[in-house]
């Protein structure tokens, strides 16, 4: 693909266009990294305040109003709310179900169980079970038509 | 909810009409043929609709766990059943024991279809879903 590279006098002017036939993993890939840069949160854990980049998160869960951030092998709290991460941490964050957001790039597979739901096997062999409502959704964020 | 209904009466009178067509064909071919009245196609989608409602027992079973699942699709299958029965007994759809046998086996084939169609979608959905997370998972 060709690319062209534009120089602009402020952030605020910033932006990407991006042509192509369809919206391919690599371009999706393309997309999650012009939006949200290699980011992360800032989260806490026994009064220490720590930054967890994206690429630690596993899953976010909301339990009586509590948003908890989980890693491979830890477990943070954040001072967000569970629809405020949704919007910042991309592409391929997504919403499984009322109370979790999953990092689909931390799934090692889904099987489909009687009653329409999914069950997530994550890269640590933890099980999360996907909402049918929100398997839309996740097929859309995956490219899937 | 509402949505969810109106699915389940498409899918249900649709799954009758269509079996009750192929019913029809065996019979043409085996030297009986059988006439539908004028209201029976009525009927059919009436008692789709009744058909839906227990489907409120099935809410929210994509959180279940297997123990509930099993415990609670033989109920919503029976209930089912004890409409179609009915609204074929109130509608005349049959007139002896062999064509409320003859409905029954067309009830218990429509409910096995409508699930096992509905979980092969689920299969081919994830197919497509882990063959889209193999090219993006990150290496463990």
């Amino acid at each position: 693909m060709r690319v062209r590279f534009e120089q602009v006098e402020s952030r605020e002017k910033e932006s990407a266009l991006i042509r192509a036939t369809e919206k391919t993993t690599d371009i999706l890939n393309a997309i999650d990294l012009l939006e949200n840069g290699s980011g992360g949160v800032t989260v806490t854990k026994d009064r220490s305040t720590y930054f967890c980049k994206l690429t630690q998160i596993y899953y976010v869960e909301s339990v009586d109003k509590h948003t908890y951030v989980y890693t491979r092998g830890d477990c943070y709290e954040s001072r967000d709310r569970l629809y405020e991460l949704e919007e910042k941490l991309g592409t391929y964050f997504v919403r499984i179900s009322k109370s979790m957001i999953v990092n689909l790039r931390k799934v090692r597979n889904v099987s489909a169980e009687p009653g329409g739901r999914l069950v997530a096997v994550l890269l640590n062999e933890e099980r999360v079970i996907i909402s049918r409502s929100y398997v839309k959704e996740i097929k859309r964020r995956l490219g899937i038509q | 909810m509402v949505k969810k209904l109106f699915v389940q009466v498409m899918v249900i009178s649709t799954s009758i009409l269509f079996l009750n067509g192929i019913n029809m064909v065996i019979q043409h071919l085996a030297g009986n043929d059988l006439t539908l009245q004028w209201y029976h196609p009525v009927t059919i989608i009436l008692t789709a609709v009744l058909c839906a409602l227990p489907t409120i027992l099935l809410r929210d079973s994509d959180r279940w766990d297997r123990k509930t699942f099993w415990r609670r699709v033989p109920l919503h299958c029976l209930l089912l059943y004890a409409v179609v029965a009915g609204a074929g007994w109130l509608f005349g759809w049959y007139d002896d024991t062999e064509s409320l046998v003859s409905i029954s086996i067309i009830f218990f084939l429509v409910y096995v279809f409508v699930w096992l169609s509905g979980h092969w979608l689920d299969k081919q959905d994830e197919k497509k879903i882990n063959h889209a997370l193999d090219t993006i998972r990150d290496p463990e």
